[in-house]
């Protein structure tokens, strides 16, 4: 099929309804959120009310089963809003991508089906106080014992943690093996041995909830199991590959606010006797932005569509993910430069958009790992 | 009993308008349409919830205008409505709202309905002439201005309240008849991203208004728009001059009667 | 050839007789400008008592009288019947108009069918054009913007109260009692089950509301709020303020306006003591019309207003208040 940037009726569709719903919702209560830490709960609700959120979840499950192209179409709409809440709302297709990547039908049908039936939250834990970017140095120990495995050790920055009903964990069957002997596990948050910490206190993203869970040994059934032994690092990483394209799309929507803040602010506001936009050393900046933000979506776009055709795309969502969040820092920087002392003034919106960013450039691999990735992928191009 | 809503997309109110080359309308480059004016949204709320309370086995939606009001048409389905109708017209046709009656009606004649739903009024032109306009051309009566409404299904008189400056009026009226709601059921429903999806499958016919037009009886008169206009831009406020504060404001209610028409 | 004009009254309430005194001033205005011309007046209903001895004094040329139990209730397509039978005693090219009450505005699109002419509802401004119709201005958008049609004989249009002047009394016109014909309207019309007194509507959310009242510091102090809930209140307006009342605890957040408030875009927006700094005139200067009372000839606020008074508020608001409790005697939804 020949390229098209035509979104389809469907699509439009999707968007208008996340667009409504970030505007309806989202929009009035971020400011909030934002100075208070509160997790607001009703808007998740109503998200999921609405098939908000378990967007990669199949059908046969009761999910949307969403291209991720139509994913990353949502998330830019709902990030324009709050990059916090979506962060939240994304957690769920985080976490439960696991279970639909290496669950068995059973699995599936038992873990999936019930976030499809109800509002439930899940989260994804790899990340460990020793150590994020490499993962494949976790010290989570899961020790077999008849047909159970125990579960012993602690993951940090975990997104929903405090509200969450099910974890997927990422443990080692044997720590020699490295990466090969991590494996994955369905976790219920009753299992007795499962305790939180308290919940952090962040730069940004503050109406998204994140906490330490320790696991004190965790009693998991075996069926709990995702896929065999040893699996688990690939299974992390095919997850990572298919969710990082939407943290592009997440940053995108981010910068999206501050350029539209900026652009009419930059209108509105005069000195010197006509607005500011009129001065060239602030159209400029305007004219860079625009730039980064369409270069942004395009990447996403077009990693997301290389992944819908099934396509290897490692490198393309690395770069998108890494392009786009470095470039949502800079132009929610300059932003704030355009509206001058009010930009650095809490009552108005963009200093939020630049503490939101930040954090993109950070999670599901910080970007010097990216980099590393999309070097690495290049450069076997040559070898 | 089986039901029709009419719907309309409008320019969303926060658009920027500009005068369109013709100099008779708006352009429509860069204008935002919403996929449904607020009131029939409230309209569609309003006969689904009569759908789901037994009255209605149907509630169709019917819109005429260009291809775009398709996307309408399919929020409508997204809502719940169950089939679509688009009288499609060319995007530079401009039917004014009497003509669009006459189309309208032609449409609403081959489908069931003994209620026809249709929202105070559109959000661009504001007419409200539609309903009563749609009631005279299908020949049925029609009531306007209406706050309330229950209907038991089984072809039983419809109760219908409305408002009237000489205070609220409770009507019994046969059906089919054709309902203007002064306001809808509140908090329209949005909806669902299965929902949109499922809409995607629903039935969706697509008719062009001159072929819908030719099963109307007479040629219907067009009273087409000479000149669009925009506001002149704000120039600094006209300063009433006074003696005393009773003068002011005399003088400034006179202007904003008289001149302003907001009062 | 001079045209006719048929007023079709709404004598039921006060606002629809009102209404109908300015579809009198209307048409009379009309035909004086194009060389003159008769106003009929139609009054349409059932037991309709001493409203005709009352309304041949209202200015028109002529009352016409149709009394029939099967007007007792105002019923579009039986109201219809009847003016279309009184539009075609007339004296073409006729020119009905309708006043801006509810029973005018649900008219026109019926009668406009019926006459296979051309109809509208809110005119603003009517012209004559020789022989081909009649000529109406007439808002979009909520006044956003406007646009003019050309409406065919006969032609039909409901005006937008207020805006016109009403008629002044008159000498007493004729009336004649119009008999209708014993077949009227197919179907089963509908029966009047109760009928109950105009609920009271509360004031509008701040960002709905069609007309917004806002102070500011300029009033002084917490205890002159009640000279702006009072102005409020005759316009039916929601209640905002500026960031520096809300500031200095005078007033809730909800009600700040500005960049850091609500942006609101009402028809009319009256500001009161407010100097009118940017991060105020962000949330409000998308509103039709604006007013500001400022005691300061100076301030920015009078760059973006349409009309300003200069003086003090404290002085101005309660006659402002009394003369818009004047002007609004009861209105329509
Ligand atoms: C708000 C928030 C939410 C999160 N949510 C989750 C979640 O839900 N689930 C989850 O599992 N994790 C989550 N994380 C963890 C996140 O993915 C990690 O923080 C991230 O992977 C980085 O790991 P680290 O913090 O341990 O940093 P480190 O790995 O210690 O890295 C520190 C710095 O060194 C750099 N660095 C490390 N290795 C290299 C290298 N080889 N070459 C060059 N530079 C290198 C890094 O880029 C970084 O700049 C979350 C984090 C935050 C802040
Ligand atoms: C980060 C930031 C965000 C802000 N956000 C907002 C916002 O969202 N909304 C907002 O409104 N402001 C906002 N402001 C504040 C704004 O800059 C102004 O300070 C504020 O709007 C001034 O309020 P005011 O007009 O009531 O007071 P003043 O500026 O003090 O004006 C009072 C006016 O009343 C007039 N006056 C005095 N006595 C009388 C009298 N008796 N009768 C009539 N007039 C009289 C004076 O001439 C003067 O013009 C913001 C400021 C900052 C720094």
């Amino acid at each position: 099929m020949p390229i098209s940037f035509d979104l389809t009726p469907e699509q439009r569709e999707l968007q208008g309804l996340a667009s409504k719903f970030a505007r309806e919702e989202m929009a009035p209560r971020a400011a909030e959120c934002d100075r208070t830490g509160r997790f607001p709960e009703e808007v998740y609700r109503k998200a999921w009310e609405l098939g908000l959120m378990n967007l990669n979840v199949p059908v046969e499950y009761g999910g949307s089963g969403l291209p991720l192209l139509d994913q990353c179409l949502i998330t830019e709409e709902l990030a324009s809003a709050c990059g916090g809440m979506t962060t939240s709302i994304l957690a769920n297709c985080l976490a439960l991508q696991p279970i639909n990547l290496g669950g068995s039908p059973e699995q599936r049908e038992r873990f999936l089906k019930p976030f499809c039936a109800d509002y439930r939250l899940a989260s994804f834990a790899l990340t460990e106080p020793g150590g994020g970017s490499d993962a494949g140095a976790l010290k989570t120990r899961a020790v077999r014992e008849g047909d159970s495995y125990v579960l012993t050790g602690q993951k940090c920055f975990i997104t929903n943690a405090p509200q969450a009903s099910l974890y997927t964990v990422f443990a080692t069957v044997d720590p020699e093996k490295k990466h090969a002997g991590i494996t994955a596990f369905v976790v219920p948050r009753d299992t007795p041995g499962v305790s939180l910490g308290r919940e952090e206190d962040k730069l940004g993203q503050r109406a998204s909830s994140t906490a330490t869970v320790t696991f004190e040994r965790a009693k998991v059934p075996r069926e709990n199991r995702l896929g065999e032994e040893g699996e688990g690092f690939k299974l992390a990483m095919a997850t990572l590959d298919s969710t990082r394209t939407p943290i592009g799309a997440l940053a995108v929507g981010i910068a999206r606010a501050a350029l539209d803040h900026a652009s009419r602010y930059a209108l509105q506001r005069t000195s010197f006797g006509v607005p500011i936009a009129q001065h060239q050393a602030i159209a400029t900046k305007i004219g860079s932005m625009v730039q980064e933000l369409e270069a942004s979506r395009l990447l996403t776009w077009l990693s997301a569509w290389m992944v819908d055709q099934g396509k290897r795309a490692t490198l393309e969502s690395s770069v998108a993910k890494c392009f786009a969040s470095d470039a949502a820092m800079r132009i929610c920087d300059e932003a704030i430069q355009i509206f001058g002392g009010y930009g650095y003034m809490r009552d108005y919106p963009v200093e939020k958009l630049l503490r939101d960013a930040k954090l993109c450039q950070i999670y599901e691999g910080a970007n010097e790992i990216q980099r590393l990735v999309i070097s690495r992928e290049y450069l076997r191009r040559f070898s | 009993m089986e039901a029709v809503v009419c719907i309309k997309p409008v320019p969303e109110a926060d658009s920027r308008l500009r005068v369109a080359a013709s100099g008779v309308t708006y352009d429509p480059e860069g204008v935002r349409y919403t996929l449904n004016s607020t009131y029939d949204e409230a309209a569609l709320e309003e006969a689904l919830r009569l759908k789901e309370a037994g009255a209605f086995e149907k509630v169709r939606v019917v819109s005429v205008g260009p291809p775009r009001a398709e996307e309408g048409l399919r929020y409508a389905l997204a809502m719940g409505g169950d089939e679509g109708l688009l009288v499609e017209t060319r995007p530079d046709d401009l039917l004014d709202p009497g003509f669009t009656a006459a189309v309208l009606a032609e449409a609403v004649r081959s489908l069931p309905h003994d209620l026809v739903l249709v929202g105070r009024r559109a959000g661009d032109d504001e007419a409200g002439v539609v309903g009563s306009a749609l009631g005279e051309h299908l020949g049925i009566p029609s009531f306007a201005f209406v706050t309330g409404l229950t209907v038991s299904g089984g072809g039983s008189p419809l109760k219908v309240r409305r408002f009237t400056e000489a205070g609220e009026e409770l009507l019994s009226v046969p059906p089919p008849v054709v309902i203007s709601l002064l306001k809808g059921a509140q908090d329209p429903r949005t909806p669902t991203l299965p929902n949109i999806l499922k809409a995607r499958r629903k039935p969706l016919l697509r008719e062009p208004w001159t072929e819908v037009l030719s099963r109307h009886p007479g040629a219907p008169v067009r009273a087409p728009a000479m000149r669009f206009e925009l506001p002149p831009p704000r120039t600094g406020a006209h300063l009433v001059d006074y003696q005393s504060p009773a003068e002011a404001a005399e003088k400034l209610v006179k202007l904003l009667r008289e001149e302003a028409k907001v009062l | 050839m001079s045209p006719t004009a048929l007023v079709v009254a709404d004598p039921r309430s006060p606002v629809g007789i009102r209404t109908t005194l300015e579809a009198l001033g209307a048409a009379r205005a009309l035909l004086d400008r194009s060389g003159g011309g008769k106003v009929a007046l139609a009054l349409l209903g059932h037991g309709l008592g001493d409203v005709p001895e009352a309304a041949k004094r209202w200015g028109a040329d002529q009352v016409l009288v149709l009394d029939d139990p099967r007007l007792a209730i105002f019923r579009s397509e039986t109201y219809a019947w009847g003016a279309e039978g009184l539009v075609k005693r007339l004296a073409p090219p006729v020119v009905v108009l309708l006043p801006g009450s509810t029973m005018g505005r649900e008219l026109v699109g019926r009668l406009s069918a019926r006459l296979g002419g051309g109809g509208t509802s809110e005119a603003l401004e009517l012209e004559l054009e020789e022989t081909r119709g009649l000529r109406v201005r007439r808002p979009l958008f909520g006044g956003k913007a406007s646009e003019t049609l050309s409406l065919p004989f006969p032609a039909v249009a409901s005006l937008r109260p207020n805006a016109f002047a009403p008629s002044e009394a008159s000498a007493a016109a004729p009336v004649e009692a119009v008999e209708l014909p014993k077949a009227g309207p197919a179907g089963p019309g509908a029966e009047l089950l109760e009928r109950s007194p105009v609920p009271v509507s509360d004031t509008p959310p701040l960002t709905q509301a069609p007309v917004v009242v806002s102070g500011g510091r300029g009033l002084r102090g917490p205890e002159n709020w009640p000279l702006l809930e009072d102005l409020a209140r005759a316009l039916g307006a929601g209640l905002g303020a500026s960031r520096a009342v809300v500031d200095a605890g005078w007033r809730p957040a909800a009600e700040q306006v500005g960049q850091t408030g609500a942006s609101v875009s009402p028809q009319l927006y009256v500001a009161v003591g407010i100097s009118g700094a940017i991060q105020h005139l962000v949330g409000m200067s998308s509103s039709r019309c604006i007013v500001a009372i400022n005691t300061d000839p100076s301030a920015p606020i009078f760059k973006v207003a349409d009309y300003g008074v200069v003086g003090d508020a404290l002085v101005l608001l309660p006659p402002l208040t009394e003369a818009i409790r004047r002007a609004r005697a009861g209105a329509g939804p």
